[in-house]
Parts: C-alpha cells; structure tokens; sequence
C-alpha cells in the first residue's frame, strides 16, 4: 500500500481502509507539523494543531471533492488553523486585558520538553509573534515554505497583491525589530 | 506607502523587476540584511521520540471522538425528554387543568406575558440543551447570546471599533462569551488581522479609557 498516490489511498480510505489514512498522516505529518511550528513558535500548540488537522481531514475526507490534491488540501486546513489560532491567542490577550507584549502564544511547551533556543533565535520568534496574523502567514509561507506569492494568494483566497503587500510590511517590521542583529 | 507600491518593491527585491534609484538600494541592502540574519535562525526540533508517538496520539484522538459521537445519541433522547417536560410544565401553567382556556385569568397582559415566558423559557432551554449534549464554550456562547438578543449583524456594520467597544462593554468579563461569539458569527480579519501588536494596544487603551 505503501507505494499508492495520495489520491488512492484516499479512494482506499472512502471504501472503509482505514489503514489508508494512518499512511496519510505518516507521508504528510512533518511538513504539516513544521508549517504549525513556523507559525506558532511552540511545540505544544504545533502538535495540537496538527493533529487538528489531520483530525478534520478525516472527518470530512468523505466529503473532499478532489478539485485540488489531498496534500493542498490538507495544508489549506492547518493554514486556517493556524490563522485561527494566532487570531484567537491575540483576541484572548486584547479582550483580557492581558500584557500584549509577551509572545501571543502559550507559555505551555510540555513540562518535560522546552526549547533552548539562542538570544537571536528567540528574537526572530519575538518579532514574528508579533506580526499581525495575515502579515505573518505571508511571511511564513514564502520566507520559510517557499511557496510563490501568486500560490500563497490561491491558497488563502486573496489576491497575489495583497499578498505581497502583507510580505512587505511584514519584512518592514522584522528589520525594525531585528536591526540591532544586523 | 500605498500597496501598489509595496507590490513593486517586492518584485524589484526578488528580481522580477528592475528598477534604480538610491531609496531602492537601500531597500535592498536591508532586505539582504534580514535575510542574512534570519539564516542564523536554529532550525527547531521537537522533542526525541515525537515522531513515533505521533500516529497513535493522533488515533487515540480519533476514537475519542467516534466515542463522543455515539453518546450523542442518548443525548438527544434526554434533550428531547427535557423539551417534552418543559412544554407540558409550560402549557400546564398557562392552562391550568382544572379551568377551561375560556375562563383563564392571565395575570399579565398578553404583551408582557409573552415577552417574560420567551425570555425565560429561552434561557432554560439553552441550559438544558447545553447539559443534555455537554455543548462547548463556544455553543453555550452562541446559545447566552441569542437568549441575551445582541444583534451581530448590526454591530459589524458599526466598525471593527464599535464593535469591540460595545462587545466589551456589553459583555463585562465575559471575555471568552464576546471571543467565542466574534470567533463563530463575524470575520475578525478585520480587527486582528490588519492591526499590529502596538495598534491593539493602543485601541485597548482608548477603550479602557473610555
């Protein structure tokens, strides 16, 4: 089975192979991990962001209509979730009142792992955090995941100017943030 | 500087263009400063072992969530439980059994009578429902909101500040309600999306200040 293309082993899994799906997530866990990791700067929330996705995948695999690839697909839902979930950490900080200068996400890496990043490592995942969520999708996918901007517009659903526009003003505000590392 | 031109700087640093001009030089010498700084960057790891713990995390997940489906199903036979009592109890207070509806003597007016017993039955049934399904903060959100009759619809068309102001204000220090309920009903692009770390503050403390 292991040799099959995604699109059948999607067929496999819609007639009951639920084998199918395990080889799906195995194909596919690293890169969707990593595209949540870049987004998010926390293992944590990475993980349970990525089992999202794969746990919508599944639940709504039956209905996938095939107009794209599984894999386009699939990071379309953990782009979502992660936009999701950067909307939802800086809306929960601005509604508690809470110090909106501390990096947005979680301070919860599993108590038996956390990383041990350099200053300048964790100034980038300062300065990332705290680029408004549309600026910081742009960022990510081409900066880190090299995909096109004209790709990027397609898998958001926005045009390929505002995409770059959202880049642009993202490299403005790492520069700023970075300058003293320059 | 209007997107148009953000657009065109983009393409001149990544080559797709050319242009000149000492503003457009320094724009690139930055840009090349990021980029040698961002190489510096430590790649992350996750932790040893994650990757063979992943798959069946994932599938203990995945059962967890057949298993949550399947008592849905008593669920729905208590909520419905729960409709059929309340309605009879409802009916019954309106209609007492020992008079007939032609000589019932309603001690409210028709008006006022109906607007209390919605509210009211409203509210007993959003909480009801939510035990009977063991609903999330989220459909409990939705579920208080429609009971409370704020129109969302309404306060979007009054601007993404209005709507955070008259949300908070609405909603005290029901922090999560307001989240929840901006998160299921409105497109809130608008208000985090475009705004910065710093533009947020900012409007938090013209709210706070208000």
């Amino acid at each position: 089975m292991e040799e099959l293309s995604d699109s059948e082993l999607v067929d496999l899994f819609r007639k009951g192979q639920e084998r199918a799906f395990n080889l799906l997530v195995e194909r596919h866990k690293e890169k969707i991990y990593y595209l949540a990791l870049r987004m998010v700067r926390n293992h944590q929330d990475a993980l349970d962001i990525s089992q999202d996705t794969f746990l919508k995948a599944y639940k709504n695999l039956k209905n996938f209509k095939g107009e794209s690839t599984f894999f386009t697909w699939l990071y379309r839902i953990a782009c979502n979730l992660c936009l999701n979930f950067i909307k939802r950490e800086k809306f929960r900080s601005f509604l508690s009142f809470g110090d909106l200068t501390k990096p947005l996400s979680r301070p919860k890496d599993s108590p038996d792992f956390s990383y041990e990043r350099n200053q300048l490592s964790e100034a980038i995942d300062e300065a990332i955090n705290h680029l408004p969520s549309q600026q910081r999708i742009a960022f990510i996918l081409h900066h880190y995941e090299g995909l096109p901007h004209h790709k990027i517009a397609q898998l958001l659903g926005k045009k390929e100017g505002t995409i770059k526009a959202n880049y642009f003003q993202a490299i403005k505000k790492l520069q700023k943030a970075l300058k003293v590392y320059a | 500087m209007r997107k148009s031109k953000q657009k065109e700087i983009i393409d001149y640093l990544e080559g797709r263009i050319h242009l000149e001009g000492e503003r457009l030089k320094k724009e690139r010498q930055e840009f090349e400063a990021l980029q040698k700084i961002l190489k510096k960057e430590e790649d992350f790891q996750p932790p040893p072992g994650f990757w063979i713990s992943y798959l069946p995390h994932l599938r203990r997940r995945m059962e967890g969530e057949k298993r949550s489906h399947l008592r849905l199903v008593p669920a729905l036979a208590s909520a419905l439980s729960l409709l059929i009592i309340a309605f009879l109890l409802f009916h019954s207070q309106i209609f007492p059994p020992n008079l007939p509806p032609s000589n019932l003597k309603r001690p409210y007016g028709d008006r006022e009578l109906s607007g209390i017993s919605s509210a009211i039955d409203l509210e007993r049934l959003s909480t009801s429902l939510a035990q009977a399904f063991g609903l999330n903060d989220l459909e409990e959100g939705v579920a208080e909101l429609m009971v409370r009759g704020v129109d969302l619809g309404g306060l979007e068309e009054e601007g993404r500040e209005k709507l955070l102001r008259v949300l908070v204000s609405q909603l005290g220090d029901e922090a999560d309600l307001a989240l929840d309920l901006l998160y299921s009903d409105l497109d809130i692009d608008e208000v985090t999306g475009e705004l910065s770390v710093d533009e947020l503050t900012e409007l938090k403390n013209q709210l706070k200040g208000t």
